[in-house]
């Protein structure tokens, strides 16, 4: 903090009144910094300040005297450009490393940051206004073992993470107000599995500029971190260039939905974390002092940039600290995020009540447990959909832990396995192919379903194939009562199948819903002995699938040999579903975090129109072995194999489990894609539809994966039954289980 | 952007405690105080992290500060070769903890800057006594009692030594409490005996030691602080300074929360005294912003807090040296205890 001017009371004085007083720390190295700059901050880029000419600047102010202490200059579409250009340049390289490599670079700029930390925590509190203790003894230190963690990671990466390679080139926008440590979570990952970085800091932001600063100035490998100052707008400028693999954004929910949709169909990946709010569940078995702490620190927490209240004039920018009490959740100030620190309490009478509450809201970061009896704590904690519950402690960090969210929270993750994953690929994924459709309608994509006429008399071998939409565990008659003609390879009739619409979908959706608790309440073994008795059914079922395959053009051989993968996919799912989570070790928390795979909840899933048995399986059985529920649209031109396995389904599976929807998929993946208590979909069809599923998923901000027109080998392992799979089925949450008595 | 939090409560809370009664200003035994109390561990390991690195005081402010801590102290001597010689020098050291050259330059000579007490085995209450009568003051002299350290002798002996050191002079008793019936859960019993020790001191004040190194567990501490203020103690102690672990602030931290629910449940105030490791000014600078946190200002008055200390009072004199001058103090610069 900056110093008091007022005049320092005498020590008589203070001897009565026991004030404290100002612990002015000097900002000198901060403002010498500047200086070099000749208090004129461009960007970094490729290891060398970049300050083009006619270019906006805008102040960076010290917060609390208002004082100018540099201009800072705003990038233009070109500067964006240059950075990524460079990263792009710097990629080759990096990323062929050996990991061990980049561990041995990564633990360097640990080091330097160890070196220069007084100048990094002297300018990061000058420009945020945050107290000099907060960065001095929390951020710079968790900055160092984030490096030194990621360091460890890159180098087993070729052990650990075979099967996977960076993604490229990675955009990282940050929001205003923001602390660098947020940069620092997210740049580790990402460079220590062999990607480049751009990020783009709001203006006025010196901190990251002088970490990129510090990292160019190791000498070797400039341009695997730049840093560009500008407005946020300048994101989708970053996105589109050409080389950006990947933007993970960090922000305000609405912002971030806004980016969503203006990046759909632009053929990068866009992961957000979102909001700031955070939840605590207070039990009448709690530690309530200690639970009281655990609000002053959330109400402190690191996710957005802090202002410390004081007795400072009303004018300052600090806010001061609010509670509001009995704030039902139906009042819309319940609902809207704010700027400011803010506690809402409101009281509930039961566990069961306090989870309906906190499980009710469109949020789903973090929350906090305080209760001392195990089996409550257990319950409230595991039954949270949150990325992160903590018990009887709140907002406790660790390299080693995933850090990230659900819901409207955005689905993205920093920090252990999680935050790796995020900045790889499966090797061998084919690079970004813009794939925009400009002209997409988005009002209308989907929207009227063509006419359907009757095309002639059912030929071929009986028995019939099954008829219906398989909603609930049965075959039901479509809403609008109206088939569409399958035609074969030799383009006769095969057979009709029910021509699904908007509540056909709202219908499978509730029937997935209702049997989702009960499929999350199986253990894993229970869910592998279903899928390994379904996979029994369709052994029996061989010859009718190969016939109805070979129907469809497939040589008997390889119908056969589809049904055959097919089974077996089935049954290696349900074994890998009991294998799952794990704990985690974290340096100074005494206790176990464990990371717990959960279901997504109500997943869709387009499934693509080749290899109509073994691709419909092969996305079933990872979302089923996971505990998801799940609404499946088959493949379009010949969905019978599909409804053929739901004979079976209905047998042996819980009813409403499994729900396939037959019709028009452009139609039917409008009506999932829009639904907004769809959790998750999954998309393999157009280019078009997949932009429309990544636009409409800005909604609910559902996790969604699309495969953007491309095929995909599904006979292949890697592909088709591959760790992705898996990696997608599932979202994590962390479970910090601190002990002691 | 800020970070709303919902907090959600229960409406049934326990904490406010039951319908309890005052008579002549002590309380009944109403275990439903301690029956559900629960102490996290871990969070309050955090909390004490935090609040030692939270607040720091420099300049003028550190030195108004220190001066104050002095007020705080009960200086103190509990060592098998205590002679009436070196408990006379502790008296006259804690009359006058600070030299004046040192009080003038602070413009504070005139505030009658001295220990809060001098704390002595009862064979040296007379000693005491005598040299600060001597000295010419009225510093109240503490004497430890019940058996110190261990509290392992007999309830009639430990009651008897109570008296003796009453009628010597002390007019502040410390005594220690009896362990076993903490780690037996007879909490019923331990109030009885502190009842006991409370009527022995008759108008001397009674500190009670938990000696919370010998405690087991945090909850117990709660339970133990709850239960001497329950049954009239004056203060409550954190230990005798001469077990394993000393005055730490996780215990602190409890034992404070623990005075704050008894004073919202009845409206007394009860006083806290850290004793044993605390060495340096910058620890009981730490310990002053504790108290400020947790009870408030109304809590920093020596009627209210003690700093059980032997050493301290140098290096706080040490550094009131520095600041006034300076210089760093040769160990020959200032007069020993």
């Amino acid at each position: 903090m900056a110093a008091a001017t007022r005049t320092a009371p005498r020590a008589r004085e203070i001897f009565t009144t026991l004030e404290y007083g100002p612990a002015p720390e000097s900002h000198a190295c901060a403002l010498a910094w500047l200086d070099t700059q000749d208090r004129h901050l461009g960007h970094y880029v490729n290891g060398k300040w970049l300050k083009p000419e006619h270019r906006n600047s805008v102040p960076c102010q010290d917060p609390i005297t208002g004082e100018n202490l540099a201009s800072c200059l705003q990038a233009q579409a070109e500067d964006v450009a240059a950075a990524v250009e460079a990263a792009r340049t710097a990629l080759e390289n990096w990323s062929t490393l050996p990991g061990a490599r980049r561990a041995q670079h990564l633990t360097r700029l640990a080091k330097m940051i160890q070196k220069h930390q007084r100048l990094l925590w002297t300018l990061e509190s000058l420009v945020t206004g945050r107290a000099v203790r907060e960065v001095r003894d929390r951020d710079v230190p968790l900055a160092q073992q984030l490096l030194q963690y990621h360091a460890v990671q890159a180098h087993t990466q070729e052990e650990a993470l075979a099967g996977w390679e960076p993604m490229g080139v990675i955009g990282l926008i940050v929001p205003p107000t923001f602390s660098f440590l947020e940069m620092m979570w997210r740049i580790c990952p990402a460079l220590a599995v062999g990607c480049t970085v751009v990020v783009l800091v709001p203006p006025a932001s010196p901190a990251p500029l002088l970490l990129a600063q510090l990292a160019g100035e190791l000498g070797s490998f400039p341009g695997i971190l730049n840093v560009i100052s500008g407005p946020t707008s300048l994101g989708p400028v970053l996105a589109s260039q050409p080389g950006v693999q990947k933007v993970a954004f960090c922000g305000a929910v609405e912002e971030g939905r806004a980016l969503r949709r203006t990046l759909a169909g632009q053929g990068l990946e866009l992961s957000l974390a979102l909001g700031a709010e955070s939840l605590l569940l207070l039990t009448e078995a709690a530690d309530v002092d200690s639970a009281v702490e655990g609000v002053v620190d959330a109400t402190w927490s690191d996710r957005s940039q802090v202002f410390q209240a004081g007795d400072v004039p009303s004018d300052s920018p600090f806010y001061p600290p609010t509670l509001i009490s009995d704030l039902p959740p139906a009042s819309p100030c319940a609902q809207t995020e704010v700027p400011w620190p803010l506690v809402v309490a409101s009281p509930f009478r039961t566990a069961k009540e306090a989870l309906a509450v906190a499980n009710g809201t469109p949020r789903g970061g973090s929350a906090s447990v305080w209760s001392e009896r195990l089996g409550q704590a257990l319950e409230l904690g595991y039954g949270l959909r949150m990325g992160i519950v903590w018990i009887n402690a709140h907002g406790l960090r660790d390299p080693a832990v995933p850090t990230g969210g659900c819901k409207e929270s955005g689905s993205s993750w920093h920090g252990g396995p999680d935050g790796l994953y995020e900045y790889l690929q499966p090797s061998g994924t084919p690079a970004r192919q813009p794939s925009l459709s400009e002209n997409l309608n988005y009002d209308t994509f989907g929207l009227a379903v063509p006419s359907t006429l009757p095309a002639g008399p059912e030929t071929g071998p009986s028995p019939a194939p099954p008829y219906g939409l398989f909603v609930g565990g049965r075959f039901q008659a479509p809403g609008a009562r109206s088939s569409r003609p399958i035609q074969d390879s030799h383009g006769n009739l095969h057979g009709y199948v029910a021509e699904g619409g908007a509540k056909d979908i709202r219908g499978a959706v509730e029937a997935a819903h209702q049997a989702a608790p009960g499929w999350v309440g199986q253990s894993p073994g229970a869910r592998a002995a279903l899928l390994g008795a379904l996979a029994a059914a369709l052994e029996r079922r061989e010859s009718a699938l190969a016939a109805r395959l070979e129907r469809h053009g497939v040589e008997l051989k390889v119908a056969k040999a589809e049904v055959e993968l097919s089974v077996r996919r089935l049954r290696a799912w349900g074994a890998r579903a009991q294998a799952q989570g794990h704990t985690l070790q974290v340096a100074e928390l005494r206790g176990p975090v464990l990371r717990l795979r959960e279901p997504l909840g109500v997943l869709a899933i387009v499934c693509p129109d080749e290899w109509p048995l073994l691709a419909f399986v092969s996305l079933l059985a990872p979302a089923l072995a996971h505990g998801n529920t799940v609404v499946l649209v088959p493949s379009g031109t010949c969905p019978i194999p599909a409804l053929e396995v739901c004979q079976d389904v209905a047998t042996l599976l819980p009813a409403g489990l499994v729900n396939v929807v037959t019709g028009d998929r452009d139609h039917l993946t409008r009506c999932m894609a829009l639904h907004q208590d769809v959790q998750a979909l999954w998309y393999f069809g157009s280019v078009q539809g997949s932009q429309f599923v990544e636009w409409a998923s800005a909604g609910n901000l559902k996790p969604v994966w699309v495969n953007r027109g491309l095929p995909r080998a599904w006979d292949q392992d890697a592909e088709g039954a591959g760790p992705e799979l898996g990696l997608r089925a599932a979202q994590t949450k962390a479970l910090w289980l601190p002990m002691g008595d | 952007m800020g970070v709303p939090i919902f907090i959600t409560a229960v409406t049934n809370c326990c904490w406010i405690g039951a319908d309890n009664c005052v008579i002549l200003g002590i309380l009944g035994t109403d275990l439903s105080w301690i029956s559900k109390v629960q102490v996290n561990h871990p969070a309050v390991l955090r909390r004490a992290q935090q609040v030692q690195a939270r607040r720091t005081v420099k300049k003028e402010w550190q030195a108004a500060w220190l001066l104050k801590a002095v007020t705080f102290i009960d200086l103190t001597t509990l060592s098998g070769d205590d002679t009436s010689s070196n408990v006379q020098r502790l008296c006259y050291k804690a009359k006058y903890p600070i030299r004046e050259d040192l009080l003038k330059a602070l413009n504070m000579h005139d505030k009658d800057i001295t220990t809060a007490a001098v704390c002595v085995y009862p064979a040296r209450v007379c000693d005491a006594v005598r040299a600060l009568k001597a000295a010419g003051c009225n510093i109240p002299v503490a004497s430890v009692a019940t058996g110190f350290p261990a509290g392992q002798t007999h309830l009639k002996t430990r009651l008897e030594e109570i008296r003796l050191a009453v009628e010597d002079g002390a007019s502040e008793i410390d005594v220690v409490i009896n362990r076993s019936l903490v780690l037996t859960g007879q909490w019923e019993a331990l109030y009885d005996e502190i009842r006991q020790f409370r009527k022995a001191c008759g108008e001397a004040h009674l500190k009670t030691i938990l000696a919370t190194g010998e405690l087991g567990s945090l909850t117990n501490v709660y339970k133990a602080s709850m239960i001497a203020m329950m049954a009239g103690s004056d203060f409550i102690k954190t230990s005798t300074g001469k077990e394993t672990v000393n005055a730490t602030f996780p215990v602190a931290i409890v034992m404070l929360r623990a005075i704050r629910d008894f004073f919202w449940k009845t409206g007394n105030k009860i006083g806290f005294k850290p004793a044993g490791g605390i060495r340096s000014a910058k620890d009981a600078l730490a310990w002053l912003s504790l108290i400020k946190e947790e009870l408030g200002d109304e809590w920093l008055k020596p009627e209210l807090f003690r700093i059980g200390a032997s050493t301290l009072l140098s290096d706080i004199e040490r550094q009131i040296y520095h600041h006034v001058t300076g210089r760093y103090a040769a160990y020959h610069d200032l007069p020993m205890s």
